[in-house]
């Protein structure tokens, strides 16, 4: 996994590191943690975090997929009648 | 497993969705990266490569998505000619990267690869390029593309890693073409 890490703080202000997960792109993940918060805490909330997002983040595409992604990728809604979907 | 080609709007579809990320939320957003679509299924991406001395240099980089996203995306080093066209950079060109195989992962560039099937063209060569799994190179379990995990996202950061020095040196020549 390729991953690269952001982090913004002053002295005993809260702390927010950003992660991106550069294999699968998409939003990044974000531990926030307060004053005093060890930092081996904050990898462990990473981790969890992670944890539950993997394997396989992202769905993969199936041939079901087919009408929705389609048609979010035209701006249309996720939902239109059949005759639309075919065309008809 | 023999490559099949993807449903062309599917491919499409989550193509465009995986770069849209990749340039809203990933290095896509930083300076020097930019996309230009060619079709539905190709793109065309600029992306800084960064000397040792801080030099910044520019290439582009041609992403095919006919097999995306069971299979990574193909890869190719362009360079845009006066008609307009897009066509295969060459050794020797600065469009062609002089690069040290030693990004923390396997990378090679081969400016004329021997391939298979006969044919002889450019290999960007890693596990994250398409024409990688059609040349005689084998991915260890671990960089293996991975359907549902990676997307081009990997692909291009990847290549960024390694047009970064100490691992790029910096064009492979002066000439144009």
């Amino acid at each position: 996994m390729s991953n690269h890490q952001t982090a913004e703080a002053a002295p005993g202000k809260d702390l927010t590191v950003v992660i991106h997960d550069e294999d699968s792109g998409g939003q990044p993940h974000q531990v926030h943690a307060g004053p005093g918060t060890p930092v081996r805490e904050v990898i462990d909330r990473f981790y969890k975090e992670l944890a539950t997002r993997a394997p396989g983040r992202r769905p993969p595409v199936l041939p079901g997929d087919r009408p929705e992604r389609v048609l979010a990728r035209r701006g249309a809604p996720g939902r239109l009648p059949e005759h639309e979907l075919h065309g008809a | 497993m023999t490559p099949e080609l993807i449903d062309p709007e599917v491919a499409a579809a989550t193509f465009d969705t995986h770069l849209r990320d990749f340039f809203t939320s990933g290095r896509g957003r930083g300076e020097g990266w930019c996309r230009i679509d060619l079709d539905d299924l190709h793109t065309v991406v600029q992306l800084p490569a960064v000397r040792e001395n801080g030099t910044v240099d520019c290439y582009f980089v041609r992403l095919g998505a006919e097999y995306y996203d069971v299979w990574p995306p193909t890869v190719a080093f362009v360079r845009k000619t006066q008609t307009g066209e897009w066509v295969e950079a060459a050794e020797g060109t600065r469009w062609w990267p002089n690069q040290r195989n030693a990004p923390g992962f396997s990378f090679g560039l081969h400016p004329r690869y021997a391939y298979p099937d006969q044919s002889i063209r450019q290999l960007v060569c890693f596990s994250h390029s398409f024409d990688y799994y059609l040349s005689s190179h084998t991915a260890n379990d671990p960089e293996r593309w991975r359907h549902g995990t990676h997307t081009v996202s990997a692909t291009l950061s990847r290549i960024a890693q390694a047009l970064h020095a100490p691992n790029y040196i910096g064009p492979s020549g002066d000439r144009d073409s």
